[in-house]
């Protein structure tokens, strides 16, 4: 994101949080976020791409709206003007390829003839899904496409396999395709907060919301790029409650501290860095440990001041997304870091991963204990890697991590019936000390593409190979 | 309420902890502080189904639907009352 877009963003959240009638308030937040995901959705080489993709999720965001109504029928009526809304920006958006001030999307969309003629497509057979699969089936197929898409997409092999259909489809030379023709905007966030909606609303656990809070929580355009990934429910109690200006005050306060840590911080990290082409050229141990550690606070200081910029613009329309951080570099442990680093991704998991999966082995007697606790920990951290990308450098990175927290848990458990130390501040240090470096050389997996190039960096952080 | 209280602290401070002269304050932080973590929650949630007949859900282990035990009771009472 650069600093326009960053502008833009908070331009457009000063002007949503002003308007004081919610329902008007949730079709403008709409509009802004349709807009701000088809803007900064970048080009790709396949034609029409890059108006395609975001429109794919918003039809996704319908079908998954239109899969939960008990009676489509009825939902269609008291929600016509959302749909209406969100159909006519789609057009628009289209449309501007007819005019000289084009385009809103990075490069001309396709023909309006053709966006609606796909469209009538698209509500046919969602009506035919609708109504001819029951409830419960079709939120249960529509969790396993999610699925499917998002290891389609993370997938190098299959991405590459994508692209060469779609350029096949668009009568382009297959021989120059690439992963990286795939690259959709937000899609990791905008699938798990889908994924969050089906899963709960299979549970019976979804309150009954209305399209127009289904779209604004799905594109909330300040947490579409980077997350967090907030709750239904939490959203859209947030979303009923009237803004108030002190909260701009809170919000441009948190937006600045934001550019900040990206933009200074992160970017100046960003020099002297660790990264797969400079790792192979370093020949001095000491100034592997620095640009490792470059890295590390890079990493933190990119990412959590997106979640600043997120958070803060969305409080100047009185609405507060949950954090994501909260001083991760400081704890004393493993166990601690993950609970304050990137927590809304960890929280997802937690709820539809570690915690059914726990309770179902410890409830299960006759399987040892340390079993119950490696087998969750270890698939819980694997699938947060994959989650990055299913590759082997995030797998043995998630790997990294959950064997770390086994091991945690183990000394936890050991150190509980011992008498409290009275070295208990020098403990705690040699805790952060440990747990620091731990997540600092787990880095190490994260960013480089392969094992050899892995191990051969850590080869050379203990003077080997040099 | 007072007595589902005081059982479920003598739980987290025996069971979970290891520490039965562990007192837990009512208010005192459970998952924001780091005192109980993610295996914790789900032995907490089984001793509860077990012990009250109440459900906590996978989705409702977080610090977003209690951090204190007052909270916890309350979760809990209200279930048992049907509400």
């Amino acid at each position: 994101m650069s600093i326009q877009q960053v502008l833009l963003l908070v331009f457009l959240a000063f002007l949503c949080g002003r308007v004081k009638n919610h329902r008007i308030r949730n079709f403008l937040l709409i509009v802004s976020s349709f807009v701000i995901f088809y803007r900064f959705q970048t080009a790709t080489p396949i034609f029409f791409l890059d108006f395609w993709l975001p429109t794919f999720a918003i039809l996704m965001a319908l079908t998954v709206w239109a899969a939960t109504q008990t009676s489509l029928k009825k939902a269609l009526k008291d929600n016509l003007q959302t749909l209406v809304i969100a159909l006519l920006v789609i057009s628009l958006i289209s449309a501007n390829r007819y005019l000289t001030l084009c385009c809103i999307t990075a490069t001309r969309p396709p023909h309006l003839w053709v966006v609606l003629s796909f469209i009538v497509i698209f509500f046919i057979l969602l009506a035919v899904f609708v109504l001819a699969i029951p409830h419960g089936t079709r939120l249960g197929l529509l969790i396993i496409a999610f699925i499917a898409i998002f290891v389609v997409l993370k997938t190098p092999e299959f991405s590459l396999l994508l692209s060469k259909v779609l350029r096949w489809i668009n009568q382009q030379d297959p021989r120059f395709s690439s992963p990286n023709d795939l690259v959709w905007l937000g899609i990791s966030y905008i699938l798990f907060r889908l994924l969050h909606l089906l899963f709960d609303s299979r549970a019976g656990r979804l309150p009954p919301a209305n399209l127009a809070e289904t779209l604004c929580y799905i594109f909330f355009f300040p947490a579409l790029v980077a997350g967090p990934i907030a709750r239904f429910p939490q959203f859209q109690a947030e979303l009923k409650k009237s803004p108030q200006l002190e909260e701009v005050v809170e919000g441009m306060q948190r937006v600045f501290i934001g550019l900040f840590r990206k933009f200074v911080l992160a970017d100046s990290l960003a020099l002297l860095s660790l990264s797969p082409q400079n790792a192979p050229l370093i020949q001095s141990s000491i100034y592997l440990w620095t640009a490792l550690l470059a890295y590390s606070l890079r990493i933190y200081f990119d990412f959590s001041g997106y979640t600043d910029i997120a958070i803060g613009s969305a409080r100047l329309m009185g609405i507060r997304l949950p954090e994501n951080f909260n001083a991760p570099y400081l704890k004393t442990n493993l166990i601690q870091f993950w609970s304050s680093w990137h927590i809304t991704l960890a929280d997802w998991f937690r709820s539809y991963v570690f915690n059914p999966l726990a309770r179902k082995l410890r409830l299960n007697s006759a399987m040892p204990s340390w079993l119950t606790i490696l087998i969750p920990q270890l698939s819980t951290m694997l699938l947060i890697g994959l989650w990055h990308g299913i590759s082997p450098n995030f797998f043995l990175w998630g790997a990294w991590h959950g064997v770390g927290l086994f091991l945690n848990n183990r000394w936890t458990s050991l150190r509980k019936s011992a008498p409290s130390s009275r070295f208990q501040a020098l403990q705690s240090f040699f805790g952060w000390g440990l747990t620091f470096a731990f997540v600092t050389l787990g880095w190490v997996w994260f960013l480089m593409p392969t094992f050899d190039g892995a191990i051969e960096t850590f080869r050379k952080l203990l003077g080997f190979g040099l | 309420m007072e007595e589902l209280l005081n059982d479920l602290s003598k739980f987290i401070a025996e069971t979970i902890l290891q520490n039965p002269s562990r007192k837990i304050k009512p208010t005192e932080a459970l998952i924001s502080s780091g005192l109980l973590d993610s295996f914790h929650l789900v032995d907490l949630a089984i001793y509860i189904e077990e012990r009250f007949g109440v459900k906590i859900e996978d989705t409702e282990l977080n610090r977003q639907t209690f951090d204190n035990l007052q909270e916890l009771s309350k979760i809990v009472f209200d279930r048992m009352q049907g509400k």
